[in-house]
């Protein structure tokens, strides 16, 4: 946050009216970035009737915003211009909800996939599979913005017997923390090979070593993975016994 | 793990999506090195995800550049008409803005870092037989201006060194808390270019949860 923008909302804490009107016309150009956005799907609607809802969604953050809270006003701001702007009317209301269906569909063929496919799948192949067009699911990430990111809405509602995901999960957050530990050029080794499938020898020319290096660093960062993930996957019981 | 599984692992990692707070935190340049790094990985190969940060920067974008017209004044005005002025909860008004910024920029370094730290020790105490002088820690901001790294001492004490370039941060007292342990740290000049500060953890307090840290500007 600017120091400017920190003095504005200092004179609102006050009270200060004018420098409200400048908290919101400062804020102002999200609202029309976002509102771009919904009345692009929705070719029926004005957009200059979705700015308006958009900035009575603005006026109500900016209302309910605390400068001490460790989060960016506009992270804040969104959700709110974005409900004022689909709670305007029933259209509105409605075409959220297909965005909402088209975002799910796509997010269910999206995990399918990736599951056959063993890699994420294009837009080409997620439309294929949903028989949805390009454009649709564009502008269904357009117009419902992060709230895309996260789990499926129904996520929370399957039954906690799903072991082999929850396993799962818990196994990428061992790999992610044991990724942490090591060092710098081992990590970058690791991700270069295993996440970005680059070769020795383009590892090797990114970070200014030859290739027989790059393997050498890549067998001893797994050596110290499997030691990291082996020490944290031994239950308390072996450690007791093992005196550690 | 076998060493194909644990490979198998590694690949799979490409495949999960970011949050909403990785995505934020990777447009704003929040992030480590290495886990800037694994998130690009996934954001060269995820359609969803990389379209969603095209989003935040844009949004980012049109937030600098921003141009208001009379249109616009007139809309705000209409608006602030109709529904009245608004009455604010009490905020922090007795600091200047200056020294909220510089406040704010050093509590959001210390938050990077110490999230960095419950997640490197996660899993409690330190394990295993460590070198004297070993490190067994090492945080940099994204920027590179602030720096922190732990070692562990003959004793089998931990000491914990923080260093920044920025200046401005001379004076600042710091609350430093690790389980039992609490300390008032000053961050001090230590070199032309730096200010700094370090703190000893003896051995004892490192026994618990050594990712029960907090550390918080007096």
């Amino acid at each position: 946050m600017t120091e400017e923008e920190l003095s504005l909302w200092e004179r609102y804490g006050r009270g200060d009216e004018v420098a409200r009107k400048e908290l919101l016309l400062s804020y102002l150009p999200l609202v029309d970035v976002l509102s771009k956005r919904i009345a692009w799907v929705a070719g029926w609607t004005n957009r200059e009737d979705l700015k308006h809802d958009g900035v009575i969604g603005l006026m109500k953050a900016v209302k309910k915003f605390d400068v001490g809270r460790h989060v960016s006003f506009k992270t804040f701001a969104k959700p709110y211009i974005l409900g004022a702007i689909f709670d305007s009317s029933d259209l509105t209301r409605d075409l959220a909800r297909r965005q909402e269906e088209i975002c799910r569909s796509v997010r269910e063929a999206e995990a399918e996939l990736t599951k056959t496919l063993q890699r994420n799948p294009t837009i080409e192949e997620v439309a294929r599979k949903t028989g949805l067009a390009i454009e649709q699911i564009e502008n269904a990430i357009d117009a419902m913005g992060i709230a895309f990111a996260g789990p499926l809405p129904d996520a929370q509602d399957r039954p906690p017997s799903n072991r082999v995901e929850a396993a799962q999960a818990e196994t990428t957050i061992l790999v992610q923390d044991a990724i942490s530990k090591l060092n710098k050029r081992e990590a970058l080794v690791i991700i270069c090979y295993y996440l970005e499938d680059q070769s020795a020898q383009e590892i090797a020319d990114r970070l200014g070593l030859t290739p027989s290096n790059v393997t050498k660093i890549r067998q001893r960062a797994l050596h110290k993975l499997r030691e990291l993930l082996s020490d944290k996957r031994r239950p308390p019981d072996e450690d007791r016994r093992s005196g550690k | 793990m076998k060493t194909d599984d644990l490979e198998n692992e590694l690949r799979n990692l490409k495949l999960i999506h970011l949050t909403e707070g990785e995505l934020i935190a990777y447009c704003d340049q929040e992030l480590d090195p290495i886990s800037r790094a694994r998130m690009g990985a996934h954001l060269k190969q995820c359609f969803i995800c990389e379209r969603q940060l095209s989003l935040l920067r844009e949004e980012n974008a049109v937030l600098s550049q921003s141009v208001i017209t009379a249109e616009d004044v007139a809309l705000v005005e209409q608006l602030i008409e109709q529904t009245g002025p608004t009455q604010r909860p009490p905020g922090r008004t007795a600091q200047t803005a200056t020294e909220i910024t510089q406040r704010e920029r050093l509590g959001d370094y210390l938050r990077q870092m110490i999230a960095n730290w419950r997640i490197c020790f996660r899993q409690g105490a330190l394990r295993g037989e460590r070198d004297q002088g070993e490190e067994v820690w090492h945080w940099q901001s994204e920027d590179g201006k602030l720096q922190a790294y732990a070692t562990m001492e003959k004793n089998a004490d931990l000491t914990i060194h923080f260093s920044t370039t920025e200046m401005d941060f001379e004076g600042a007292r710091l609350h430093f808390r690790l389980g039992a342990l609490s300390e008032e740290l000053t961050l001090r000049q230590i070199s032309e270019t730096e200010v700094g500060a370090q703190v000893s953890v003896p051995w004892q307090y490192r026994q618990g949860n050594i990712a029960d840290i907090t550390i918080e500007i007096a």
